[in-house]
């Protein structure tokens, strides 16, 4: 189970990791594929796109600090479920978005929704499994009365 | 919440708003972002005023709202109606004329839609939305 953690941990971390750079590389392209999405007002997108790469870069590491790897866990479940409810809502209304995951400026729509859903719910998927690992070794460390 | 787990949350929190700050004010591409005046594809009704006249201008807002006002010359495109009024708005359409949308106001996304579908379905490459939408015209006119 160890081996499994960690190379969930891994995977999870990398996405992030390469999420984070290629936005602060290009956070102006970031905030048009906020735009996109036609949810938040222009000035909130400005600022979600300058803070969000480096949220996404301090909770990627923080799993390796074991420390803060509860709350970094739940950080990154948290995006990512807010992601997923970002572009249900998107497909809902016919938008064309662009990801902007991972910097690159891919349209999506119609039916190109369907492989990012996918995608971002296997990831949501390893995030939930990391967050019941750190539940069970937090379990397994709590003393017995 | 564990005040271990809301010390986590603090920190994490804190040190990606550091990072966001120092990279603003280190980074001439990140502050562009803040001082940027417009998002892409946007122009402000000052610079639509400047081109009125070589101008297709449509109106996006719900029919009852351009019956009550709409920049003079407008045609009105919203969703709703799409189907019955497209045809009329392509006729009046040509190569070369630039085409502004606009809908109520900033926190309005019908012009950013209907512009969208200008673009995609039609092909239309020289779209626009204007920013704030028709309130901004009315200052702008009012000025």
């Amino acid at each position: 189970m160890r081996l499994a953690t960690w190379t969930v941990r891994l995977l999870v971390a990398g996405v992030f990791l390469a999420a984070a750079f290629g936005k602060i590389a290009d956070p102006a392209a970031f905030r048009d594929a906020i735009g996109t999405f036609h949810l938040l007002p222009a000035r909130a997108g400005d600022v979600l796109a300058l803070w969000l790469p480096w949220l996404e870069l301090c909770a990627a590491l923080a799993l390796f600090i074991p420390k803060h790897r509860p709350a970094a866990v739940w950080l990154l479940g948290a995006m990512t479920a807010a992601f997923l409810v970002a572009l249900a809502l998107a497909a809902a209304r016919g938008l064309d978005i662009r990801c902007g995951c991972f910097g690159a400026a891919t349209t999506v729509s119609g039916r190109g929704y369907f492989e990012y859903f996918v995608r971002d719910g296997l990831l949501l998927a390893g995030i939930g499994f990391l967050v019941w690992r750190e539940r069970a070794e937090e379990r397994a460390l709590t003393p017995s009365h | 919440m564990k005040p271990a787990l809301r010390r986590s949350f603090g920190w994490l929190l804190g040190a990606a708003t550091l990072f966001a700050v120092a990279h603003v004010s280190v980074s001439a591409r990140a502050r562009a972002v803040l001082t940027a005046e417009l998002p892409a594809g946007e122009l402000t009704a000052a610079d639509a005023r400047a081109q009125r006249g070589a101008v297709l201008w449509i109106d996006a807002r719900p029919r009852a709202e351009f019956a009550r006002g709409h920049v003079a010359g407008a045609i009105s495109l919203n969703e709703d109606e799409w189907e019955s009024r497209i045809a009329d708005v392509l006729q009046l359409w040509e190569p070369g004329r630039r085409v502004i949308v606009y809908c109520s106001e900033t926190g309005c996304h019908a012009s950013h839609r209907v512009a969208e579908r200008l673009r995609r379905d039609y092909r239309l490459d020289d779209v626009w939305v204007l920013h704030g939408g028709w309130a901004a015209w009315q200052k702008a006119e009012a000025r």
